[in-house]
């Protein structure tokens, strides 16, 4: 798969030897067989990681590290049966309640500078408010197209702020550029964007895809 | 009062990028955007981009969740040594990846992410061999205060201690201590009066037994407690009363001693009910009720089922619950004028009861 060597990375701890490991994949052998000493302490080691996930990773404003713990370690035992692997199912978990948090945030505020004006129903073009099949599919083209048209870290800063909730510092980190060139990548492809969606003098709102077709041609 | 122009700049940049506008400026913004064109036109168009572009790059792309599942499926295979065979979510994630260089680069920083935040669990395994930690006062500390040292603040870590010591005190008095204070609350007769019985007149002569039972009566709705308490005392002992007198004065006695023995609540050091009148009162009474009972005639009269529902009172406040629960439900059952106000007391020792055994 293109690309896939980039994530082919050694295991976090893969060096550190089976002495730990194995511990551990015993107590959750144990746990899975119904132990509940077993469980407990996987439980409070559970809660104890995300308290130290929490305390050396930057959480977003208003999650506090007993919230979070205390999420991780429902999932725990609700996924209980299903990890082999506790410290990466861990990685992974935590990774994916922070996301859902960063996107939870993303949404919050766009909601709420929503909710400052009077949002008149026309803001949406009302050839896109009753969509038949064939027409979603055309928009979801179109998006694409536009996407394509963009440079390539335009692109990635805009799916991982619009798709991910990301902060622009963290996608600055993930591209090994400063926050202020990632704001202003987002804002051009914005921008972009917008126009395009927005055609002037009449223009249909296939004026992205026709103009892309237009210069494929 | 409008924006500044350095305010607009500023309100403007954060809507440009969609972040979230400064708490200090929130409430100026919200003014400033019903008249201002040219910041609604900018809330309108990261609101079209949210609504139109977000959900077709979503119908285009797999979300964060699914290739984080995606991912863990595939960590976990590595770990253990397995072939990995996506199913579901994550075969088509695969499918996905193969085509979309997007979507490759997404996949790297969330594995990267996810390295890191596995870093985390591997390093606290080597320290804590999962074996029963003992307690770390220092490790929470430093978890609720980052940035305190734990020498520079004594003031901060005294009061932390004392905190610590009253939480744990008044915690260590557990479920009996909530349950008895709910038995204070529900013997409590602050807002009980006394209420004559409707159409009941003294009689002419001044020395019967009616005639003094009325004027105990009439001591008890001026909340004369003490006196009413003394008269009725003394026309048990002295006046060899009938079964429906003597009733009627132990009535009397009893709500009287439970007025009395009911303190000031304001202060909680001091205990709100003196137990030993109210114990008292209850020996003086019970004979009564227990005589009354077995009688037909008076066994149906509202005294009778008054008396219940005052002996319920003051078994409540000695946090006898089984024996307020059996008088409360005597009281309930008969017509008299706290009948609806026994059966809602039944409930709600019940449901203390029921909230205890839990």
């Amino acid at each position: 798969m293109p690309g896939e060597n980039n994530d082919k990375q050694k295991p976090a701890g893969g060096s550190r030897g089976g002495q730990e490991n194995h511990y551990w994949a015993s107590i959750l052998s144990e746990a899975k067989s119904g132990d509940s000493a077993a469980l407990d302490k996987l439980c409070v080691f559970v809660r104890e990681c995300a308290h130290e996930f929490v305390r050396r990773d930057r959480m977003p404003p208003r999650v506090t590290a007993d919230d979070f713990a205390q999420e991780v370690a429902t999932v725990f035992l609700k996924q209980v049966h299903n990890i082999r692997h506790l410290p990466a199912w861990l990685g992974v978990v935590c990774t994916k309640l922070r996301a859902g948090y960063l996107r939870k945030r993303y949404r919050e505020t766009a909601d709420s500078l929503e909710a400052m004006i009077e949002t008149p129903g026309k803001e949406v073009p009302a050839s896109l408010q009753s969509e038949s099949e064939s027409s979603r599919i055309e928009a979801r083209l179109e998006v694409e197209l536009l996407l394509q048209r963009m440079k390539p870290n335009q692109r990635l800063v805009l799916a991982m702020r619009l798709l991910d909730g990301m902060e622009y510092e963290e996608i600055a980190r993930q591209l090994n550029k400063s926050a202020d060139t990632v704001r202003l990548l987002y804002f051009r492809a914005k921008k972009k964007l917008v126009s395009l969606m927005n055609p002037k003098h009449g223009e249909d709102r296939h004026h992205g895809l026709d103009a892309h077709r237009a210069q494929e041609r | 009062m409008d924006l500044t122009h350095i305010e607009h700049k500023s309100v403007r940049r954060a809507l440009r990028l969609d972040e979230p506008i400064p708490g200090a400026l929130l409430q100026k913004a919200h003014q400033h955007f019903q008249h201002c064109q040219s910041c609604q036109q900018l809330i309108r168009e990261s609101s079209q981009l949210r609504k139109l572009v977000s959900p077709r790059l979503r119908a285009n792309h797999p979300d964060a969740d699914a290739i984080l599942q995606y991912l863990s499926e595939k960590k976990q295979a590595e770990h253990s040594g397995e072939t990995f065979m996506p199913e579901g979510t994550a075969r088509e994630v695969l499918a996905h990846l193969q085509e979309c260089s997007l979507c490759r680069k997404r996949l790297s920083y969330y594995r990267r992410a996810s390295d890191a935040a596995e870093q985390v669990a591997v390093d606290l395994l080597s320290q804590v061999q999962l074996e029963p930690q003992p307690a770390r006062p220092a490790a929470s500390l430093r978890r609720l205060f980052p940035r305190w040292d734990g020498k520079s603040q004594p003031v901060i870590a005294s009061l932390l201690l004392a905190a610590c010591l009253s939480v744990f005190y008044f915690g260590s008095l557990g479920v009996r201590q909530i349950q008895q204070s709910s038995f204070d609350r529900l013997g409590s007769l602050e807002n009980e009066d006394f209420a004559s019985f409707a159409g009941r007149r003294a009689s002419a002569g001044a020395k019967s037994e009616a005639a003094r039972l009325r004027e105990i009566e009439l001591d008890l709705l001026a909340q004369n407690f003490q006196q009413a308490q003394a008269a009725a005392q003394a026309f048990i002992r002295q006046d060899d009363p009938n079964g429906y007198s003597l009733l009627r004065a132990s009535f009397y006695d009893l709500f009287a001693s439970l007025k009395l023995a009911q303190h000031s609540a304001w202060n909680p050091l001091v205990p709100r009910y003196d137990t030993a009148a109210v114990a008292a009162a209850l020996a003086r009474s019970e004979p009564v009720v227990a005589m009354a009972a077995s009688d037909t005639a008076l066994s149906r009269i509202q005294t009778y089922y008054l008396m219940h529902y005052y002996l319920a009172k003051g078994y409540l406040i000695l946090h006898d619950p089984v024996r307020a629960s059996e008088h409360l439900s005597a009281a309930a059952t008969h017509d008299n004028y706290r009948k609806e106000r026994a059966r809602q007391l039944k409930e709600n020792l019940d449901q203390v009861l029921h909230l205890g055994s839990q």
